[in-house]
C-alpha cells in the first residue's frame, strides 16, 4: 500500500526573506509525521481510461481555458481519439493525455485561423467561433 | 466524472506552469520555500515488480483562486491502468499570486518496466502531466572476468 505525506500548498511570500540574525533551527515535527501520511487507493490491475475528461489546458501558453472543455475519448487500436463534439474537432495520440494535447493544438490553430477571418465566417463557423470564445481566452 | 454544472463558479481553471518529479520535496517552514531534491525522469531497477521508495511531486500553478480539490493520478502508459490516486483539498487565497503544490509519496508499487504518467486535475479538470520511465538497470560489463571464472 502506497502512502503520501500531507500535501503542501503555499503561495510564495511577496517580499525578500530577511537574513536571519544568527543561526535558527526549524524543527520538522517528526512526532506529527504519522498523522500527515495519507493512504492512497491502489488498484494494480484496473483499467481506468476515462470515457470523458474535462480539459483545462490547450498546451499552448498563448491561450487560457476559461471554461473546461468536455472531451470524449475513444480508443481505436493503439491510439486514443479525443473529440470536442461541440465544434467537431478531434486529436489523436497513444494515450489520453497525448490525444488531449493534440486536440488542444488543433483548437489553438482553429482559434487563430477563425480570429483572422472572423468578419467572413458563415453560420456554421460563426457558431464554432462563439463556442471557442466561451471556452478560450487568448493571452495578450 | 464531475458534471460541468457542479463545478464551483468562483474557482477558475488554473494554468499549470511546472509539474516536476523528484526524489523529495523539502518544504522550509520558515521561508515557505520548496527545495526539489533529485529531479529525475528515469527510474532504474534491476527487476520488477519493484517499489519506488520515495518520490516527490511539485506543481506550480497560476490564474486560479478559491477552493479546489486537487487530484493526482498515476497511470501506466501502456494501457492507462491506474496505479494510485491522491485527492486533497487546496485553498488558493490570493488570485494574483501563484500556488505551489508539493507532495512526497512513499512506496509506489511498479509492476512492469515502461512509461508512467502523473496527471494533475483541479476540480476534475485535467491540467497537465509529468512522465517518467522505469527502466532495467544494466550493469556495466566488467573489463575482466570475475574471480574463479577464468579458464
Amino acid at each position: 500500500m502506497a502512502s503520501a505525506t500531507k500535501p503542501m500548498f503555499t503561495q510564495p511570500p511577496p517580499d525578500v526573506v530577511p537574513a536571519p540574525a544568527g543561526v535558527k533551527f526549524v524543527p520538522f515535527g517528526l512526532g506529527e509525521q504519522k498523522s500527515d501520511v495519507y493512504t492512497l487507493i491502489y488498484e494494480p490491475h484496473s483499467t481506468h481510461r476515462p470515457e470523458r475528461i474535462l480539459l483545462g489546458t490547450l498546451g499552448d501558453l498563448g491561450f487560457r481555458v476559461i471554461k473546461p472543455i468536455v472531451v470524449n475519448l475513444e480508443p481505436r487500436d493503439t491510439t486514443v481519439v479525443a473529440s470536442w463534439l461541440e465544434i467537431d474537432e478531434f486529436g489523436t495520440g497513444s494515450s489520453t493525455s497525448l490525444a488531449a494535447e493534440d486536440l488542444g493544438r488543433t483548437v489553438a490553430e482553429l482559434y487563430r485561423s477563425l480570429h483572422n477571418d472572423q468578419d467572413k465566417l458563415g453560420p456554421d463557423l460563426r457558431r464554432v467561433w462563439v463556442t471557442l470564445q466561451e471556452h478560450i481566452l487568448p493571452r495578450r | 466524472m464531475t458534471e460541468l454544472s457542479s463545478l464551483p463558479e468562483n474557482s477558475p481553471v488554473p494554468t499549470l506552469l511546472a509539474f516536476l518529479i523528484c526524489e523529495s520535496v523539502i518544504h522550509d517552514a520558515e521561508t515557505q520555500k520548496k527545495t526539489l531534491v533529485g529531479l529525475f525522469d528515469n527510474f532504474l531497477s534491476s527487476a520488477v515488480p519493484c517499489l519506488i521508495a520515495g518520490l516527490g511531486l511539485y506543481a506550480k500553478l497560476v490564474e486560479g483562486s478559491g477552493q479546489y480539490i486537487f487530484k493526482i493520478r498515476l497511470v501506466n502508459l501502456k494501457d492507462e491502468s491506474q496505479l494510485l490516486e491522491l485527492s486533497t483539498p487546496g485553498n488558493w487565497p490570493v488570485a494574483e499570486a501563484p500556488l505551489e503544490f508539493g507532495v512526497n509519496i512513499r512506496g509506489i508499487p511498479v509492476q512492469a518496466f515502461g512509461s508512467y504518467e502523473f496527471q494533475l486535475y483541479a476540480n476534475d479538470v485535467y491540467l497537465g502531466r509529468a512522465v517518467f520511465r522505469v527502466e532495467k538497470l544494466q550493469l556495466p560489463q566488467l573489463p575482466f572476468p570475475p574471480p574463479g571464472t577464468e579458464r
